[in-house]
């Protein structure tokens, strides 16, 4: 990464590495979001989301690397200090505090008079929904309706950058996704470049510009959702994202050459071959070496299990098509459409 | 059964079963329900009766204009309110650093801390009294070195032995709020843009103000009805629990002990409702509430350090001077270790101690098996009947130790049950389970709320039967709480003074009794010997219980996971 790159970024982490009493919990991370960048970081629980998400907050130590926000090193800058926004996925709001004061705590704090807090909560209260809720307190309001609060919160002292720890996860999956919505077009409008941390990966795939794939402390892989879904690098990001079915050099070599063409040069078990289910055509064949096992009818599409010289093959075929479990195929995998990932 | 329906089919059996159910419940309720009736509601009523009406059994207020015309009492009531007051006040905000030190700092020896406010509940309630006096009393130890005089007994003496035992209940009931306070409050503090001190405002005192409401509410309610530290300690300043004692004991004046005795209800129900209402506030701690931990701050690690130093170190010093002084040959003229003050003069010896062992062992048992089944039919309660349990279940906690005593006095030195209760182990085992009936009520019905209701369920719906029941399902999940509710009745039955103090007979003693007569004596180094034992038998006890019980738990998590 050079150095020009680095100050057009508007928040730069660099390989950053935390252990708690020892034990590594983060490894040489390194992740920029650019002006008005939406970025979810992605990954199992426990890999590190929320203790990466604190550090760059200033809630926690850097125990290696560097936060950066427009070219300046925050290290040294408590949390207090950074202008940042935040939202948790619950415990947000203070809860002695009427939802105005909630929205206008960061105001407030910072010296701004009654009448300027008053008109500023007002405006947030209106662009979050909540505008007839400002005297209640936060448990008489629902979930969904305690995130916009906390979203208004955030937002309200014009935050360099927004930081959200898993801020639908608690709420049912309707307003979840109402939620997602209105979040995404208030990002869109403001253009506050901000992190997300969720293990939902539609969520991800539906709100980011980039999506960062986490997985034991590391980064695995940055990239636009169709990037990360597409051409996955490792098989974590593979099998995490989305359905896929993998397949070792060896046996490619056997029973779908074609594949190989672009297979990256190196030892035997280095790569797999990863193969979405959409991406297998599977058409019945007396004569086919392949066996339906299973089938799940998922709505749009019917996911066929089939059982291929030892393998488990997923497809997606059309609904009205769908063989019986024990029909025998045969199988078409696109060489263009398939990826080599790392093992 | 027997409904003669023979299509019964398998839908049908736990309904039936439902019905077996519910009569278990009714026959595991009745049985606390009659206790708290006989040994509370009837007691207290009798007082209450007796306050109101004359020696000619006519009603009066005659007894409560007496009160009131008599200088001595009226002093003594603005003694006990002075008293409670400045004991509230130092308890509750030293008690509030106690509490802040051991959660939001990064202060190290947080186990000496713990050790030091467990004490003054391990010990006999007078430790603290006698230790000061080894202290600073005029035989005391600082008078030998130096030659200084204190004025010790008096007020300052008695607020100091009363701030002494207050202190650690504000610390256990603040913590509680302190612990449940997610970390994330902060965070979103801090990442505002908030100070320290403005999170401290915004966020650690409103957490708390209810805990402290409550606290202070304790403490006032404990202070102005205990009367052992008033006697050792209190000197000349009388206040109304000594006037209750020697009305009492001394006079054997029931009318004026039970005017008296009503009229130190009133703070104790006070207490109860603002308790009642602070835990209704405070909330309960959702899953998964992460652990608030403490920012590096050297100056805050100091200045909270040197508060919780002050705070503790007197309770420290004064169980430690107690056990020296008992070893000593004359203190504190001659240090020499002896053993002689082991030799109590008392008539019956260690026998006391004994009996302490006896009444506390079976008031933790017997308690605990009240407790438990009342709770447990409690789930399964509902309406008038639901609600007057629960109230019977927590008046104990409105009715002071002392109050309690005379009540038991009224009640059963004549009538049909004193011919087996009156000079009977069973009044004392009785007379300290209810005293701590409440306390150790609430924390058997929280735990019982482990039990899974879905779990319970699944086993009715596979047709286990009631006994099954209880112990496949609920007690696995309760065992902890029935083991603390066994610790807690256990802990206090030993230690406590007041309530029994009224019941003892000079053929059934109690061994706190037996510190506080041997101190009323002048064998001030018998009673701290005496007291060293109790502390060792009692710490001994729960040391061993909590072996076992660690043990037990174990066995139960793994029988939890089978489940
Ligand atoms: N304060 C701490 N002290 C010790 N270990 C910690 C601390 N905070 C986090 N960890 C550990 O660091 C690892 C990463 O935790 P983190 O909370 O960042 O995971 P996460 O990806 O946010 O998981 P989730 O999806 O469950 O929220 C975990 O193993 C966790 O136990
Ligand atoms: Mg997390």
């Amino acid at each position: 990464m050079d150095a020009v790159h680095a100050d057009a970024a508007k928040l730069s982490v660099d390989s950053l590495g935390k252990s708690f009493d020892g034990v590594a919990v983060l490894h040489d991370i390194s992740l920029q979001a650019q002006a008005g960048e939406f970025i979810c970081l992605l990954g199992p629980s426990g890999c590190g989301k929320t203790t990466l998400l604190r550090i760059i907050a200033g809630l926690e130590e850097p125990g290696t690397g560097t936060v950066r926000l427009g070219g300046r090193d925050l290290a040294g800058v408590p949390a207090r200090e950074r202008g940042f926004g935040i939202v948790f996925q619950s415990y947000s709001l203070f809860p002695y505090m009427t939802v105005a004061q909630n929205v206008g705590y960061g105001m407030r704090i910072r010296g701004a008079s009654g009448h300027a807090v008053s008109s500023r909560v007002d405006e947030l209260l209106g662009m979050t929904g909540m505008a007839g809720h400002a005297g209640r307190l936060p448990w008489q309001l629902s979930g969904g309706q305690q995130q916009r609060v906390a979203m208004a919160r955030a937002l309200a002292v014009n935050p360099a950058v927004l930081l959200l720890d898993e801020p639908f996860s608690a709420l049912d999956a309707r307003v979840r996704v109402q939620l997602r919505g209105e979040v995404h077009a208030l990002q869109r409008r403001l253009r506050i470049p901000t992190i997300m941390v969720t293990h939902d990966q539609e969520e991800a795939l539906v709100l980011a510009d980039r999506v960062a794939c986490m997985n034991e402390g590391r980064i695995e892989q940055v990239g636009t959702p169709r990037e990360i879904y597409a051409r996955p690098r490792t098989r974590f990001v593979a099998s995490f994202i989305g359905a896929a079915t993998l397949l070792d050099t060896t046996f490619v070599r056997e029973h779908a050459p074609a594949l190989l063409e672009d297979r990256p040069s190196g030892a035997e078990t280095a790569f797999e071959a990863c193969v979405r289910p959409e991406d297998v055509r599977l058409d019945v064949d007396p004569a086919g070496d392949a066996r339906v096992v299973d089938v799940q009818f998922l709505g749009s599409v019917a996911r066929v299990t089939a059982q291929w010289h030892g393998k488990s093959l997923l497809a997606d075929m059309h609904p009205s098509r769908t063989p019986a479990p024990g029909d025998a195929m045969s199988v078409w995998l696109d060489p263009s459409r398939s990826t080599w990932v790392a093992a | 059964m027997g409904s003669g329906v023979n299509t019964a089919t398998w839908s049908l059996a736990p309904v039936r079963r439902e019905g077996a159910w519910r009569a278990v419940f009714v026959a595991l309720a009745t049985l606390p329900l009659l206790g708290l009736l006989v040994f509370v509601a009837w007691p207290l009523a009798l007082i209450v009766l007796r306050s109101i009406t004359g020696d000619d059994h006519a009603w009066t207020f005659a007894r409560y204009a007496a009160l009131l015309g008599s200088p001595r009492i009226l002093q003594a009531g603005w003694h006990s309110l002075a008293m409670g007051a400045t004991v509230t006040a130092i308890s509750v905000s030293a008690g509030f650093a106690v509490a802040f030190a051991l959660h939001r700092s990064r202060l190290p020896g947080k186990a000496v801390m713990r050790f030091a406010l467990l004490l003054p509940i391990l010990s006999p309630s007078l430790v603290q009294a006698l230790g000061i006096i080894f202290l600073l009393g005029r035989a005391g130890l600082v008078h030998q070195v130096t030659g200084w005089n204190f004025d010790l007994y008096g007020f300052w003496g008695l607020v100091f032995a009363n701030a002494c035992y207050g202190l650690p209940q504000v610390v256990l009931i603040v913590s509680s709020s302190l612990a449940g306070t997610d970390r994330r409050y902060y965070d979103g503090a801090e990442v505002l843009g908030a100070s320290r001190w403005r999170q401290f405002l915004d966020i650690t005192l409103p957490q708390c103000r209810y805990a402290l409401v409550a606290a202070a509410f304790v403490v006032f309610t404990v202070t102005v009805t205990d009367f052992g530290n008033a006697i050792v300690i209190g000197g000349r300043y009388r206040v109304l629990a000594t006037e209750i004692y020697a009305a009492v004991a001394g006079q054997l004046d029931f009318g004026l002990g039970a005017a008296i005795g009503t009229v130190l209800l009133l703070p104790a129900v006070l207490s109860i409702a603002v308790e009642r209402m602070v835990a209704r506030r405070s909330g309960r701690v959702a899953d998964g509430a992460m652990v608030v931990q403490a920012p590096r701050n050297i100056a805050r690690d100091v200045g909270l350090g040197l508060v919780a130093f002050v705070a503790l170190a007197p309770i420290l010093a004064t169980t430690a001077i107690v056990v020296y002084a008992s070893f000593a040959r004359l203190w504190p003229y001659k240090l020499g270790v002896t053993l002689a003050n082991y030799h109590v003069n008392l008539a019956d010896g260690f026998a006391p101690i004994v009996t302490s062992l006896q009444v506390s062992l079976l008031a933790a048992l017997v308690g605990t098996a009240l407790l438990f089944s009342l709770a447990l039919a409690q789930r399964r309660m509902s309406g008038p009947l639901a609600a007057v349990s629960s109230f019977l279940a927590l008046l104990p906690a409105a009715v002071p130790g002392l109050v309690l005593g005379i009540g038991y006095l009224v009640a059963f030195n004549d009538g049909p049950l004193s011919g087996w209760l009156y000079g009977s182990i069973a009044i004392l085992v009785a007379c300290n389970f209810y005293h701590y009936h409440a306390q150790g009520y609430l924390a058997m019905v929280a735990g019982l709320r482990n039990v899974p209701a879905a779990l319970e369920e699944v086993a009715q719906c596979l047709g286990a039967g009631t006994a099954r029941r209880i112990g496949e399902v609920v007690l696995p999940y309760a065992a902890p709480t029935l083991a603390s509710v066994f610790f807690f009745l256990f802990m206090r039955s030993m230690v406590t003074l007041s309530g029994v103090v009224f019941l003892v007979t000079p053929a059934l003693n109690l061994a706190a009794v037996a510190v506080m007569q041997l101190d009323m004596n002048g064998s001030v180094s018998q009673a701290a010997a005496y007291a060293t034992c109790v502390m060792v038998v009692t710490g001994l006890a729960v040391a061993a219980m909590r072996l076992a019980a660690a043990r037990a738990s174990k066995m139960v998590k793994r029988s939890r996971h089978v489940a």
